[in-house]
């Protein structure tokens, strides 16, 4: 494909291409369900071991049914629909689930089984943050900064202020929560700001 | 050889109209958008976004479907593989002029 000429217009093609992302407020229910399991794991948190690993799981339903279903209707409704063009993002899908999602899996068990005094997993999700930003449309600043908080969050063990082991992945875990839901509700700002936030109908007269 | 601005003169009226560029940049991004969203992207009112479209559809850039959403009519639009070339080439027109503008020296008088 061409470069295109103008900023403006390169954005209206990121935005379209990646319109599913930008619904911002999709994520935010996750972001919760997130932060409830990584509450769950917490070591005071009075909850016997056999429950801890489930405790997210209710949540997670009904954020799975909030994003896909009521949120959903909510972004047709108000923004319109657009088809995906999936041919276009072959790599994306591939490297997602080839190289993103078992990087983070593997961190995770080496975090948890290892110890190491550098939280792998927290590294492993700072580049997950920015792979995201990255192939959904660039822009939106604020998962690089959060990307910069995953690194940080990476050496508290190392100094001292985090326990390493699976406390600490939980805490990143939580940690993902709170980037789902700011990074949520900024995406939507976002796009209400690239869209207009006039109302219009969906009725067309073509 | 001829001036940028001169060759400004050759450009496709169709697809260089700002509204129009627009909507083909946005189609050539997806399979379909309905026109709720082109009228959210565009800012554009329904009467003059269903000209718009009806232009791009009669020179065959765009396709138009109508479908029921439950109840709700749903227009959806799609550009067509001969909508894809012409945006694609205006895009690469565009970026000539542009580097064409920057190397060129008014003739001395």
């Amino acid at each position: 494909m061409s470069r295109m000429p103008a900023p403006d217009l390169r954005r209206l093609h990121a935005v379209t291409d990646n319109f599913f992302f930008w619904q911002g407020l999709r994520w935010i229910p996750m972001g919760f369900a997130l932060m409830v399991s990584s509450i769950a794991m917490m070591p005071g948190v009075p909850l016997s071991k056999d429950v801890r690993p489930w405790i997210g799981v209710p949540f997670m339903i009904v954020a799975l049914w909030l994003s896909t279903s009521v949120l959903g209707r909510y972004y047709a409704r108000h923004f319109g629909r657009v088809r995906m063009d999936l041919s276009r993002h072959k790599t994306r899908t591939t490297v997602k689930w080839f190289v993103v999602y078992p990087a983070m899996l593997a961190a995770i068990i080496v975090d948890g089984v290892w110890r190491p005094p550098v939280l792998l997993s927290a590294l492993a999700f700072a580049g997950a943050v920015e792979a995201y930003r990255e192939s959904t449309g660039g822009g939106r600043l604020h998962y690089a900064v959060a990307a910069i908080g995953f690194v940080a969050f990476s050496l508290l063990p190392l100094l001292g202020v985090l326990p390493n082991g699976m406390a600490a992945v939980g805490a990143v875990i939580g940690l993902t929560g709170a980037v789902y839901v700011v990074g949520g509700f900024l995406d939507h700002r976002e796009l209400v700001r690239i869209l207009g936030s006039n109302d219009a109908s969906d009725v067309s007269t073509v | 050889m001829s001036a940028p601005f001169e060759e400004l003169a050759d450009l496709d009226r169709l697809v260089h109209d700002p509204s129009r560029l627009a909507i083909l940049t946005a189609l050539s991004a997806c399979k379909s958008a309905d026109f709720l969203y082109l009228q959210r992207l565009t800012g554009l009112t329904k009467g003059n976004l269903s000209s718009h479209l009806g232009k791009l559809e009669s020179a065959g850039l765009v396709a138009i479907e109508k479908e029921f959403i439950g109840k709700i009519p749903n227009t959806r639009v799609g550009i067509t593989k001969i909508g894809r070339t012409a945006v694609e080439r205006h895009w690469k027109r565009l970026d000539q002029l542009r580097q064409a503008s920057l190397e060129w020296r008014p003739e001395p008088i």
